[in-house]
C-alpha cells in the first residue's frame, strides 16, 4: 500500500555540508525534499531556500501487523479431540485448556 | 510524523543565536545546532531576604526568597572547524561571545580577538535554547565568561563554557485536554491533560501544538492560568488536532555540520625571542580564556540582572611534556620572567587547522612527576604585546 505526503523541494545555501537525521548528508547549493513542517522550520534559517513547489509523493505504508501466535499452542489442533475448532481464533488458549480441563 | 521525532533525537542538543543587542533575543534557527558532549547545566541561585527588625512585623520574613541572582550555565562541546578556509565554524556564536571580535578572511581564514578595553567593544549575548529529555530551557542576555580548552593526544579536542544568562523560559510536556476541530481558528487558549501541568510551562517559551507550529516558528506562551490548568499562545492553533496530542518545547530542526578535531599531530614553537625558533612537543596543553564578567544584580525587580560588567581578563596556558625534551630550560625562564612567543597548532589538513597565537607568555611554576616517565608541567600567563592580543584564535 501506498500513501502519500506533501513535499517541498528547499535548496541548501550554506557554506559547509550539512546533516540531517532521516534526511542524510546535504551538499552546499544542493536541493532536498522534505517535509512541510521541516521545510517551515528551516525556511527561517538563512541558510535554506524553498526551491519550488509542493509536490505529492508516495512513500511506502508500513507493515501490517500480524496476531502473534503463542507458543506451545498451534491453531487448528484441537480439533483433533473432537471439540469445536470453529472459534479458535477468538478464544482465547488459556481459556480453552480451562474448559476442556473442566469438560474431563 | 509528529514533530517531536526530531526535536528530540538521540539525547540532548542545544541551539544558539547571537544577538543584536542586550534585551533583544534571537531564537536560534537550525544553524545553530550544537551537539554536546555532557548534559548541559543551569540554575539561578535565589536571593534570600534579610530582615533586622527586632519586633514581629508583617515585613518580608528573612529566609524568604526574594528574587534570583543571575543564572549559570555550563556547556561542553567538542571544538568543531568547518572543514573550510574562511567559513564560520559551528561553535562560531560561542567564540564570537567570548572573544567579542572576529575577522574573516574569504579562503583562508576566520580570526578571533578579544574585547577591546579602551574604547570598549559592546558586549555580544546570545540566546541559548537547550533541549533536554524532559523539557526545552530558552535562555536570552546570556553571557560567555570562560572557555577552557584541552589538547590531549588521545582525545578528540573538547571545549567547555561556563557562562551567565539573565532569563530563562521553561517549556515542559504535556497533552491536549479539549479537540481544536480546525473550524474556529485561531485558538489561543490550549488546556492541559495532565494535573497541574500548567507547572510545567513558562510564559516567554515556545511549544508546538500536536503537528502544528505556527508555520515553523512555535507558539509563544503568553499567559499561564493555574485556575483552568491552560496556556494562551500567540497567534493560536489553526489546524485540526486531536485529544491526546503532544505539547512540548518548540525546536529548530537538529543538523550537523562540521569536523572534529584530535590533538594526536599537534605540535607548538616558540618561534621567536629568547628561545629562538624550536618546535616543542608537548603530551597535555590546556588553554583558558576567562573574560571575569560580573553580573549587575538588579535591585529594582525581583527577576535577573541589569547587565553585565567586565571584570578583567586572564588568559593562561598550561603545557606538559616530558622531561628529557626539555631539560631545566624551564627554570631559567622562570626565574628570569622571560616572555615567550607561542603558536601552537592543532590539525594540520586545510579548513581543519585551529591555530592559537600567544605573543607572551611567562611562566609561573613548574611541577615535575612520575617516576621512569618524568614529565613537567608549566603553567604559564599570557599577557598582551600591543593591545588587548594576549591570544588570538585562528581557524585556517
Amino acid at each position: 500500500m501506498k500513501l502519500k505526503e506533501n513535499k517541498v523541494p528547499m535548496r541548501y545555501i550554506g557554506a559547509i555540508e550539512v546533516k540531517i537525521a532521516g534526511v542524510g548528508s546535504i551538499l552546499p547549493g544542493q536541493t532536498v525534499e522534505v517535509p512541510i513542517w521541516m521545510a517551515n522550520n528551516l525556511v527561517r534559517d538563512p541558510n535554506w531556500e524553498i526551491s519550488g513547489p509542493v509536490k505529492q509523493m508516495e512513500i511506502s505504508a508500513p507493515a501490517e501487523n500480524t496476531e502473534p501466535v503463542e507458543s506451545g499452542e498451534t491453531p487448528g489442533l484441537d480439533g483433533l479431540d473432537g471439540s469445536d475448532n470453529s472459534d479458535v481464533s477468538k478464544e482465547k488458549p488459556s481459556k480453552r485448556k480451562i474448559k476442556r480441563q473442566e469438560e474431563s | 510524523m509528529s514533530i517531536i521525532q526530531v526535536a528530540s533525537e538521540k539525547g540532548e542538543v542545544i541551539w544558539a543565536a547571537i544577538q543584536s543587542a542586550v534585551d533583544v533575543p534571537n531564537f536560534p534557527t537550525t544553524s545553530g545546532t550544537m551537539l554536546v558532549t555532557e548534559s548541559p547545566t543551569f540554575g539561578r541561585e535565589p536571593v534570600m531576604a534579610t530582615n533586622s527588625e527586632i519586633t514581629d512585623s508583617y515585613a518580608e520574613r528573612p529566609g524568604e526568597i526574594c528574587g534570583h541572582k543571575a543564572g549559570t550555565l555550563k556547556l561542553a562541546v567538542n571544538f568543531k572547524v568547518s572543514g573550510t578556509k574562511g567559513t564560520l565554524s559551528p561553535i562560531h556564536p560561542l567564540l564570537l561571545a567570548l572573544y567579542g571580535r572576529h575577522t574573516v578572511v574569504p579562503n583562508t581564514s576566520v580570526s578571533y580577538m578579544h574585547y577591546r578595553r579602551n574604547p570598549e567593544d559592546a558586549f555580544v549575548y546570545l540566546t541559548v535554547l537547550v533541549k533536554k529529555q524532559t523539557e526545552t530551557v530558552l535562555m536570552t542576555n546570556v553571557r560567555v565568561k570562560k572557555m577552557d580548552i584541552d589538547i590531549t593526544s588521545d582525545k578528540l579536542l573538547p571545549a567547555s563554557f561556563d557562562c551567565l544568562y539573565e532569563k530563562e523560559f521553561h517549556a515542559g510536556k504535556s497533552t491536549l485536554k479539549t479537540a481544536i476541530d480546525g473550524t474556529v481558528t485561531p485558538v489561543t487558549v490550549i488546556p492541559l491533560n495532565g494535573l497541574e501541568d500548567y507547572q510545567l510551562f513558562e510564559v516567554g517559551s515556545y511549544i508546538y501544538v500536536g503537528t502544528d507550529d505556527n508555520g515553523g516558528a512555535g507558539f509563544e506562551v503568553s499567559a499561564v492560568s493555574k485556575a483552568n490548568n491552560e496556556l494562551t499562545i500567540e497567534d493560536g492553533v489553526t489546524t485540526v488536532q486531536d485529544v491526546g496530542v503532544k505539547i512540548a518545547g518548540f525546536t529548530p530542526v537538529v543538523t550537523s555540520s562540521g569536523y572534529n578535531l584530535q590533538a594526536g599531530k599537534s605540535w607548538k614553537t616558540g618561534n621567536t625571542g629568547e628561545l629562538g625558533v624550536r618546535k616543542i612537543f608537548y603530551t597535555n596543553l590546556k588553554f583558558g580564556v576567562e573574560n571575569g564578567v560580573k553580573a549587575l544584580e538588579n535591585i529594582c525587580s525581583d527577576e535577573g540582572v541589569i547587565g553585565f560588567a567586565e571584570g578583567g581578563r586572564k588568559v593562561t596556558l598550561t603545557t606538559t611534556r616530558y622531561y628529557s625534551l626539555l631539560g631545566e630550560g624551564a627554570r631559567y625562564l622562570l626565574e628570569n620572567e622571560v616572555s615567550i612567543p607561542i603558536d601552537a597548532q592543532v590539525g594540520t589538513e586545510a579548513g581543519k587547522i585551529l591555530e592559537i597565537v600567544i605573543p607572551s607568555w611567562k611562566i609561573n611554576k613548574q611541577s615535575e612527576s612520575g617516576k621512569e616517565d618524568k614529565s613537567i608541567a608549566i603553567d604559564g600567563q599570557c599577557f598582551e604585546s600591543s593591545g588587548d592580543d594576549e591570544s588570538t584564535l585562528v581557524l585556517k
